[in-house]
Formats: structure tokens, sequence, C-alpha cells
């Protein structure tokens, strides 16, 4: 036993040369991509890879010259006939090994959104690389152009949208999450529509970035439309994904503005049938602290503060019906998972219109419930640069 | 099988010493003091001291030079036998001149050649006289020894300053003074062919096992050695691994760790010429353990027992995962980090592996000539280790910095073991765990802990298996393992073998108020 250790022991070193084998891969030997873009041209797919350069940022740390906003990233594109075709071609323009591993954001065309994401799709989940927990997004316009802008702030335009979309401004969809909705029952996925925001006059042309305005909507893999930003809200509204929302809304005769922010909301979707018709009924349990009051009522009145709270209401029913009455009637795209709820409290009614679902789902009647209310006024009760009298306190 | 058929000159020596050995001392002194003065010669600190007793008897004194207190001879052994008046006859023998006469406290009859060597060679002086047979040792060595001085390698804020010294008899006299109970055993034995170097077992009658004593004494008695100079040398001939890089004893220079692993039914050996005391059986946490753990607040000592446990993993995975991630696993590290990693890591010319091997390694000498260098020196090599391996080889792109900073922290982490034994096998064990985590990823970090898991589970020290309370699961003594129970809650000894006297102290004793006054 112990001889045989002693044999076994002599073996070890020659791990040390069995090191070259594998899929052992340095760290200097890996080009470590931020984003992907796919578009179409021609018939044919582009991808373009945002990648770090981590040479520059020495560079900038060393002597601190630099200038403020050095480029840390580069793009390459590579066309092929198929995703996996692009690649292969565009890794013969790279001296490094393309690395997904920390690839968090995928950005497809516009052009390509409109002739199906499926190819795309099946490339990203089925390669072992890519983390399911990377973020997607459409871009208006071509999506390489969104990874050719260097932000000021943070390394990469790609880190820019990924750290917009933790903040939950807007809303925010995985590799998975378009899987499985895809997948689901209303086969329809909203996705973040990102463009490139008006450099500043002071700034080089490219010094910008690209940040998530508005959505994309997607029947099975094509996009069908847009929703505008204000429409955007009251999808996420409707998503039950409202965080750290500002909600603005007139008071009174005067119509001055308040403002609620953070809101804290639960949204419910809750499904009816009665005959022929259906109902889902959306039920807002919404609750935010005030942040600016511009009317003269003061908060702390019983009186007043139940009036902003059914003003509060008020807006935020609007916002919640705008959305839903643009993607029904608009996009007739189920992207609110109505379909969902139906499927799990009326699996039966819904066997029979799961054929026809795109039409009974602009059939249903959304009636809004919201109950919202103030919880703080913030530092001052009364309002603000305001003298005693001119304050309406009843 | 040839040495007997054609014995070597030493051998004939050893042979014509035990033969000696064997005879009995003669009463005709002539003839005895020439086989003794023959069996000394060339021994220049031996000292024969032929005198008359009372004037008339022929005698003489035999000890060496040194090892005995040359003043006390004189006074209470010769000068009172020379001065005797009336001198009993040779029937009544030694003994009784000697009740009679000789001041000295202790005294032990010599009866042959291999115990008046043995008497000698521990400074008891031996005194023949004519006309009688045998002879009288007296206990009188003296010797220069060093001064009882704090543990250079056990130092601690609270508890006792004082350690083990390089002599047996001043040892055992400090364990003696914290056990006072007399059923605290000291067996005495001698080991080495030359050296004849005394060694104690100690333990506690009653609490250790008997069969662990036992064998104990069994393995020191198969020693068959030249000689022994230090508690290691007897270490590595009676452990029962001995192809582990695990140290199956601990050893200690603190009699407080002594006296607290006897309280628990362990077994030391003490051995004289060095201050460091052997315990054992102890398990792999007894060596993640330091007195002052006891000594502290438990929270305290569980808090520090955590972090000890936390760096252990560390200084023995640390460089390996490092190396694994960085070849194989890049999707693990969050992408910032990796980032910077990647931007320090840009100019290095040598794969991680390389790298991480070079660091450790150099890290590793600059640790052992720390250690061997005279002290004057020591600060030039730390000097020198910092701004070498540190500044300069980052700055000039042979290292990255954050491989620096993987050594440092794993470096630092090993030094947190308290035993330095345990700390130098855990650093060993790194090497290997390196090369395979360069080699299969963190799947070879996995195998390697497998491996180094299984080795430990297998092992045992005296008997109690190493991993015991985890391996070998003792619900009940976790409480001294994952954390250090309360004083008053560790009502019950650590069982090692068999069944001993399992409680150690009166339950109950949580202190309150409801506990005093009345």
């Amino acid at each position: 036993m112990i001889a045989r250790l002693m044999r076994l022991s002599l073996l070890l070193p020659l791990f040390a040369l069995l090191s070259g084998c594998w899929d052992r891969i340095e760290l200097n030997d890996l080009l470590l991509v931020t984003a992907l873009a796919f578009d179409q041209e021609k018939g044919q797919v582009v991808t373009t890879v945002q990648f770090l350069l981590p040479r520059s940022q020495t560079a900038v740390g060393g002597t601190g010259g630099g200038s403020p906003a050095a480029k840390q990233t580069s793009v390459r594109a590579g066309k092929g006939y198929n995703v996996a075709d692009a690649l292969s071609k565009l890794q013969r323009k790279l001296p490094r090994k393309l690395f997904w591993g920390q690839c968090k954001v995928f950005i497809f065309g516009e052009e390509l959104a409109k002739s199906g994401i499926r190819d795309e799709l099946d490339f990203l989940i089925r390669h072992p690389q890519p983390r399911e927990r990377s973020y997607m997004f459409v871009s208006r316009g071509k999506a390489a152009d969104m990874l050719e802008v260097y932000p000021p702030l943070e390394r990469s335009s790609a880190e820019v949208l990924r750290e917009l979309s933790d903040m939950r401004i807007g809303y925010k969809v995985t590799l998975q999450e378009l899987n499985m909705k895809l997948k689901g029952e209303s086969r329809a996925v909203a996705l973040p529509l990102v463009s490139i925001l008006q450099p500043n006059k002071t700034a080089d042309p490219f010094q910008t970035i690209s940040y998530i305005h508005g959505t994309a909507i997607f029947h099975k893999d094509r996009k069908v439309g847009d929703l505008s930003e204000k429409v955007s809200q009251g999808l996420l509204w409707l998503l039950n994904e409202v965080n750290e929302f500002t909600v603005t809304f007139p008071i009174g005769d005067s119509n001055r503005l308040v403002s609620i922010s953070p809101i804290k909301a639960k949204v419910k979707l809750i499904p009816y049938i009665k005959g022929d018709q259906w109902t889902m009924t959306v039920r807002v349990e919404a609750q935010g602290d005030m942040v600016e009051n511009d009317s003269n009522w003061n908060p702390t009145s019983e009186k007043l503060l139940d009036q902003m709270d059914r003003a509060f209401e008020k807006e935020v029913k609007r916002y919640i019906d705008l959305a839903a009455n643009d993607i029904q009637h608009r996009l007739k795209t189920d992207v609110i998972g109505f379909g969902t709820a139906y499927h799990r409290k009326y699996p039966k009614h819904w066997k029979q219109v799961e054929d026809r679902w795109d039409e009974q789902f602009q059939q249903i009647k959304v009636v809004t419930k919201v109950h919202a209310r103030i919880l703080r006024t913030g530092n001052v009760s009364n309002p603000g640069g305001l003298p005693e009298e001119e304050i309406k306190q009843k | 099988m040839t040495s007997n058929a054609n014995p070597s000159s030493a051998q004939l020596l050893k042979q014509e010493l035990q033969k000696l050995g064997k005879q009995p001392v003669g009463a005709e002194l002539e003839h005895s003091s020439e086989q003794l003065r023959q069996l000394y010669a060339g021994c220049s600190d031996v000292v024969f001291r032929p005198f008359l007793i009372g004037g008339q008897t022929n005698a003489f004194l035999l000890y060496i030079d040194g090892l005995s207190d040359a003043e006390a001879i004189e006074k209470s052994i010769i000068a009172p036998l020379m001065q005797v008046q009336m001198q009993p006859s040779a029937a009544e023998g030694l003994p009784k001149l000697v009740s009679q006469t000789i001041t000295v406290s202790s005294t032990k009859p010599v009866t042959t050649f291999a115990q008046v060597m043995e008497a000698v060679a521990n400074g008891m002086p031996v005194l023949l006289r004519d006309q009688e047979a045998g002879g009288v040792a007296f206990g009188l060595p003296q010797w220069e020894k060093r001064t009882i001085e704090e543990p250079g390698a056990e130092s601690g804020i609270r508890g006792p300053r004082e350690g083990f010294t390089e002599t047996l008899r001043v040892n055992t006299s400090m364990l003696r003074r914290i056990i006072k109970s007399p059923l605290l055993k000291l067996e005495m034995m001698t080991i080495g062919e030359y050296t004849q170097t005394n060694v104690a077992i100690a333990y506690i009658k009653g609490l250790a096992d008997e069969t662990l004593i036992e064998e104990t004494r069994a393995r020191l008695s198969r020693i068959r050695i030249d000689g022994i100079l230090e508690s290691g040398n007897i270490e590595e001939l009676i452990e029962d691994s001995p192809w582990s890089p695990f140290p199956q004893m601990m050893n200690t220079e603190r009699p407080d760790v002594v006296a607290a692993a006897l309280l628990e039914g362990r077994a030391a050996i003490l051995i004289e010429g060095t201050p460091f005391v052997l315990v054992a059986p102890i398990t792999f946490f007894s060596l993640l353990q330091t007195p002052e753990d006891y000594y502290q607040r438990f929270m305290v000592s569980t808090f520090i027992r955590w972090l000890r446990y936390m760096f252990l993993l560390m200084s023995l995975l640390l460089p390996s995962l490092y190396v694994a991630v960085l070849t194989y696993h890049q999707e693990m590290v969050p992408g910032s980090l990796l980032v910077s990693m990647a931007t320090a890591r840009e100019p290095v010319p040598f794969p991680a592996l390389i790298e991480a091997l070079i660091m450790e390694i150099t890290f590793e000498a600059l640790r052992e000539a720390g250690i061997r260098l005279p002290k004057q020196v020591g600060a030039a090599v730390s000097i020198v280790g910092a701004l070498v391996i540190g500044q300069a080889a980052v700055q000039a792109g042979l290292v990255s910095a954050p491989m620096v900073i993987v050594v440092a922290i794993t470096g630092i982490a090993s030094f947190m073991m308290p035993r330095y034994i345990a700390g130098i096998a855990v650093r060993l064990m790194r090497f290997p765990l390196i090369m395979l985590a360069g080699t299969f990823g963190l799947l070879g970090i996995m195998l390697g802990i497998i491996a180094i898991v299984l080795h430990m589970c297998s092992i045992r020290s005296l008997g109690v298996p190493y991993l015991s309370t985890l391996a070998t699961f003792k619900g009940r003594e976790l409480k001294d393992v994952l954390i250090r129970g309360p004083l008053w809650m560790m009502d019950e000894r650590p069982r090692l073998t068999g069944d001993s006297d399992a409680i150690r102290q009166a339950p109950g004793q949580m202190p309150g108020p409801q506990h005093g006054g009345e």
C-alpha cells in the first residue's frame, strides 16, 4: 500500500505537463465579450461583438493623464448564413477566443426582430457559454450601432444597458424568460427597446449611451410593434414590475401637480368568465411617499389627503387602461400574460380558445380597480415656500 | 545474519559492555576499580576519588565532573566518611554506614555494573567499599540548565507564561506542580543505545485508558536506536501512519497544555533534552485549538475558532481556486473583477499555474530563510521579500498583483494555525492541489479534497480516528469542535478509546444570581 502510494505520488509531477491539455485556457487568450448584437443584411445575419480592451485600463489608472472617457471597448462584426456561421467568421478576425461567459447583453436589430429571432434564440440557449440570465434588448435601427458608442460612465455601453435594466426603470427580460415566454400560453413577449441618446454638445460624437426607450412587442418570434415610453410604464404596472416609479398627477381644479415616489405596488390579475363575457379584473394596491407638492393643499389634512389619494388612483388607472387598450386593440398581442391567468383558473375554457387566443384576447373586458395611498408627506407637512394664509387647510 | 558471523568492532564493544553490565560488582575493590577504570578509560570527565573510610577501609567514589554537585559530595559524603569513628562490620554493610553517617537525602543501592553506569551517567556519585559487594549511589545530580522561560513557539496573551526546559526533572516537576494528585503517574524508561535518554510517560491513572498506556509503553520499548535527540525522533518511531503528512501527535512546550491533555485522559511523553513534550492521542481538531481558547470568554474563542477554520480552508485552497477559476471557469468571477484580473494579468508571460507555483515556492523559501537566519538578518529577508516578490515583480510584469495578494493571504492563513506542524502539513497539501487545479480545474480540486479527506479519515493517532467527533461522529463532543462551549456546559470528557471516566465536573454549574447569596 505504501509502495503504491509512493509510485502514485511519482505521477503527480506529470500533471504539470498535462496542464496544456483538456480545455484549459488562460485569461490572456480570452476575448471578454460584453455584448452581442444581431442584425440582418441582405438575408444574412451580422453578428457584432463588443469586447473589453484590458490594456487600456492600466493606461488610464497608471498616469491619470488620459482622457476621462477613454475607449475601453471595441467592436467587430462578422457576417454569415446563421449565427454560428457568422461568429465563426468573426473569430477569424480576432486573435483571442470569443468568451461568452461574461456577456450579459444581447441586442436584436430592428430589421432582424421584424423577420424573427428564433434562429438567434436557438443558438443562445443551445450554446453552453452564454448566461441564461443575460439581458435581452431590441434596438431602434441597427443593433450594432448600440455597441459603437462608448459611455462617459461605466466601462461599456453594454454595462450601461445592464445597469439601467437593473434599476428596473425599464422592463427587464432575461434570455431564460424570453425563451419561456415564447413557449408559453400567449406566445408573446415584450422586450425593452433601446435607442441611442443624443450626445452632449461638448462630447465626442460617439461618447454617449444607448438607453431604454419604450418596449418592443413580439408575437411568436416576430416584432409586431412598439409601445411608447408612457404606454410601457402602463405595461409595467400590468406586469407587476413597478419599482422606483414616480407618479405625477394633477389635483383639484387648479390642476397643480403632486408627485409620489417611490411607488410600491401589488398588481393582481383576476380572470373571470360569465357566459361569453371574459372579464379581467386588474386589482392594484399602490402606495408611496410624497416627494413634491406644487399645490397649496396641506397633505396633513385628512380630507385633502383623501382627495389626493383619489387623484393618485385615477392617474394609476389611467396608465393601466392606456396600456391595456393599446396592447389589446392596437397590437392585439397578449404580452401581459392574460392567457396564463385564464389557463390557470379556467383550464377547460382555455382549451376551447387556445387556438384562437389572439382573437379572444381582444374580446376581454379589462376592469381596473386601484387602491392607492400616500403614506408619508416627506420632511415638511405644509407646502414649501408658501405663507400660512395661502395654504388650503380644508 | 552476516553481522553475527563476523561482528564489527562496534558490535563487539557493545556486546562486551552488555556482558560487563550484567556482572555484579564484586567484593574485591582492587578488581572492580580496575574494571571501572578500564570501562571509563579515555573519559576525562569521570572522576575516581579513592579514600579511606574512618582511616581504615579502602573505598572510592565515582562520579562525572559537571553532572554531580562536587561541593555536596565533599561535605556530605567524603568528609563524614573519612571522619567516621565506629565502622560497622562488613556484614552489616554499607547501608548501615550510609544510614548512620551520610546526610544525602536520596540514596540507592547498586549491585551490577550496569546500575553503576546508569547512576553515574545520571549524575549520581557511586560509592564502593572494599570487602563488600555492590555499592551505593547518592542522589546529588547537578548540572547547568536553562532557566524556565516563556515558550517561544507558543506565545499567547492570557495563560501561564512558563515553558518546559531541556531538563526532564524540571519538566516533571512543573507537571506535578499543576496536577498534585498521586494519580498522576510518571513512568520512566531509557531509550537509545548510546544516549540512554530518559523518557517519561505521564498519565493520570483512571482517566487514561489502561490499554492506551500499555500501547504507548509497548511502542516506546520497541525502539532500538543509537540515540534520541528530540521528541521528533520518538514521534517518528511510534506514530500510527508514518506515510502521512499530518502529524499524529501534538508537541507542546507548555505545561498547561500537557496538563489539560492529561486531564482529558491523554498520555504525554516527556523526553530528556528537549522542551517539546509529545501528547497523544490527538485528533485533527486538537491541532486547531490553542490553550487560550479555554482561558478566554467562550464567545470570543468560538469566533476565533471559526476564523481559524475559515483560514485553514483558505490556506489550503485559495491559490488552487484562483488558478482553477482563472484557467477554466472564467464565467464564475463577477464581471468587473474578471476585468481587473485580466488587466493585471495582461503583461504576465506565464500561465496562471506556473505563476502560482513560482510565487508559492518563493514564499515558502522566504519563510524558511526567515526562520533559519539570525534575528538580525531576518528583517532583511522580509524587506527583500516584500520588495522583490511584492512590488518589483508586479511592476516588472513577472507576476500579477492579484496573485501576490492570493499568496500573501494564503501565507497569513497558514500562520494562523496554532500548531506549526499542522500549518506546515496543510501548506504541503497546497502544492498538489495547485497542480490538480491547473490540470483539471475545480474538478481536480474536488478530487484532491476528496483524497485528502479520505486520507484523514483513514489515519489514527494512537488508535483514535484522526477526524474523530466528525468522522466517527460524536454529537456530544461537537461542543468543543464547532464551538468552544462554555466551561459550565462541558461536563463530560472527550471519549478517546474505550470507556473512561466520562464525567469531569458537577453538572449545572452555570453561574447566575440564583446560585449566589443566601
